[in-house]
């Protein structure tokens, strides 16, 4: 994202424009290099004229499969935003718990949580909870550690003003510890989500009957290549969908950094 | 959370007292025995050069920090923390950057339990706005503002909680020189309006001696290393006062030259430590 001091409203939509190009004439040189000099191997790289009608008959199932991996995703990043949020002002505003907490997240934040899968299906009841348990380890550590380095980072000005004002407890954070290191959250909640994305497909691997991620793996097996990719462009369309309601509520609540 | 008790203060005692305060940062003293009365209504400006440990003092004052020696008391009680008794205006990080400029003073009052509804803290706050010439600019994030606004909207929200002891650290030291005149004025202006000599107690820091003439009954001189006390010099400049009044008193020049030579030597003695101080007699 761009953070230009004054961000000209024409410049934004410029930029849009040219995104809008980019994308136009990748889909020609893509026609270009299938359907009509069939350069490619048209078996893996189908050209349009496969991928659409097969995108359309796929619409019912891709549009279920939306909804089942939107089943996953939500309870699952959600459930790390608060969590990792929470957890991370708890441990972050007490110094010694911070101390003692620090060097164990440390450690367990660089694993994979997909190395935890064969533990959250021998431990979990369902194969949905085992998945949404990867995603949100996945999510969680950002935005923990994220939060944590936020409040480690918040101005002592600041501080200094919310006590000479008497802000405590459940007030101090609502008005001066989450929105002083809601810049710093929302990098966490940003690297999260993006996180979130390849984890579901590797969470649809096992026990998913439908989903987004399962939809590709199950064609792909099948050699459908034209709902592989009708499959992978609808796939993309929901996180550019996500990420970009993800931008204007960042950008909505960090308006102030922009101003300072 | 108001810890002043009109009951408890008789006329004679101090309303402010440090007696024999030190206090000390990583090893090294950054004030040592200062002892200092402020009576309720004294307006005392505190000038020195930078290290003297002027802001740590108003830092002990607003219960930012304790000293490691001696007793400090506000109204007869040793200062046991922040309250909202004290008002703060830091130089230029009063605001919390992330609310309007209206939202921050409502915040104060909120936290100084002061009016009953959101909608009468709001009215407050624009009362104060107005009051410091912001009426149409509550809506704004302070970062929409210059720092002289900024300033001025960090004195409605001391002035709008209506707190008995204004504690100011270099406020105007980062504005350009005329939008410093203006605040001088303004401060000078709404501090009188308060009540003047019968109202607030403030302490002011800077590092501009004019400054400390034009606004202070009383200017008190501080040297470094360790952080001390050097001078304690009364203003006798009629109240009420206005920037201009005051500059062109006859006994402005005297009493601004007076101060600088004792910052001279101040400095004088910080820059070259070794010298022989029986020259000119010393502190």
């Amino acid at each position: 994202m761009s953070r230009g001091k004054n961000g000209k409203p024409g410049g934004e939509t410029g930029g849009r424009f040219g995104s809008l190009l980019i994308f136009a004439g990748l889909i020609i040189l893509y026609s270009l290099f299938t359907d009509v000099f069939a350069l490619f191997n048209g078996m893996i790289f189908p050209g349009w004229r496969k991928i659409v009608p097969d995108a359309i008959k796929s619409a019912p199932l891709l549009f279920n499969g939306l909804l089942n991996s939107l089943g996953l995703l939500v309870p699952a990043v959600l459930g790390a935003f608060l969590t990792g949020m929470g957890l991370g002002v708890a441990v972050g505003l007490h110094p010694r718990a911070k101390r003692v907490l620090m060097p164990l997240f440390r450690a367990m934040n660089p694993v994979p949580s997909t190395m935890l899968i064969p533990y959250a299906i021998a431990v979990l009841p369902t194969f949905w909870l085992s998945s949404v348990a990867i995603i949100y380890v996945g999510v969680l550590w950002p935005v923990l550690m994220n939060t944590l380095h936020g409040i480690a980072m918040l101005e002592p000005r600041w501080i200094d003003n919310a006590r000479c004002l008497n802000l405590e407890g459940w007030r101090l954070i609502r008005k001066v510890v989450l929105p002083g290191a809601m810049p710093q959250i929302f990098a966490g909640m940003s690297a999260g989500l993006i996180r979130s994305f390849l984890l579901l497909t590797v969470a649809e691997m096992f026990g998913a009957k439908a989903g987004l991620g399962f939809f590709v793996q199950y064609y792909a097996d099948f050699a459908e290549y034209g709902r592989v990719i009708a499959g992978m462009m609808f796939l993309s369309a929901v996180v550019v969908s996500i990420m970009a309601v993800f931008d204007l509520v960042q950008r909505r609540t960090l308006h102030w950094t922009k101003k300072r | 959370m108001n810890n002043q008790s009109e009951a408890s203060v008789s006329g004679s005692a101090p309303y402010i007292s440090l007696a024999a305060v030190g206090f000390g940062y990583g090893g090294e003293t950054v004030l040592d025995g200062i002892d200092l009365d402020i009576a309720r209504g004294e307006f005392v400006a505190v000038i020195g050069p930078s290290g003297c440990g002027k802001s740590t003092l108003l830092r002990l004052l607003a219960g930012l920090a304790f000293p490691d020696t001696g007793l400090l008391t506000v109204s007869g009680r040793p200062v046991s923390g922040p309250g909202l008794d004290r008002a703060v205006v830091f130089q230029d990080y009063s605001l919390f950057p992330w609310m309007s400029c209206r939202d921050n003073i409502v915040l104060a009052l909120e936290q100084a339990g002061m009016g009953s509804s959101r909608g009468e803290r709001r009215a407050i706050a624009s009362e104060y706005l107005e009051l410091v010439g912001l009426r149409t600019d509550g809506g704004k994030l302070p970062g929409e503002l210059s720092g002289g606004m900024r300033q001025r909207t960090a004195i409605a929200r001391a002035l709008a909680v209506n707190a008995p002891i204004l504690l100011m650290d270099e406020p105007f030291g980062a504005l350009d020189e005329i939008t410093r005149a203006r605040q001088q004025d303004l401060l000078l202006g709404l501090w009188q309006d308060s009540g003047g000599e019968h109202g607030k107690t403030v302490i002011f820091v800077t590092h501009d001696v004019e400054e400390a003439v034009i606004l202070g009954d009383r200017v008190i001189v501080m040297a470094t290393r360790p952080g001390r006390v050097v001078r304690d010099m009364a203003v006798g400049l009629s109240r009420p006062r206005s920037r201009h009044g005051a500059l062109h008193h006859g006994n402005f020049v005297p009493i601004r030259d007076e101060l600088l030579d004792v910052l001279n030597q101040v400095v004088g003695e910080q820059l070259d430590p070794g010298a022989p101080s029986g020259e000119g007699g010393g502190i």
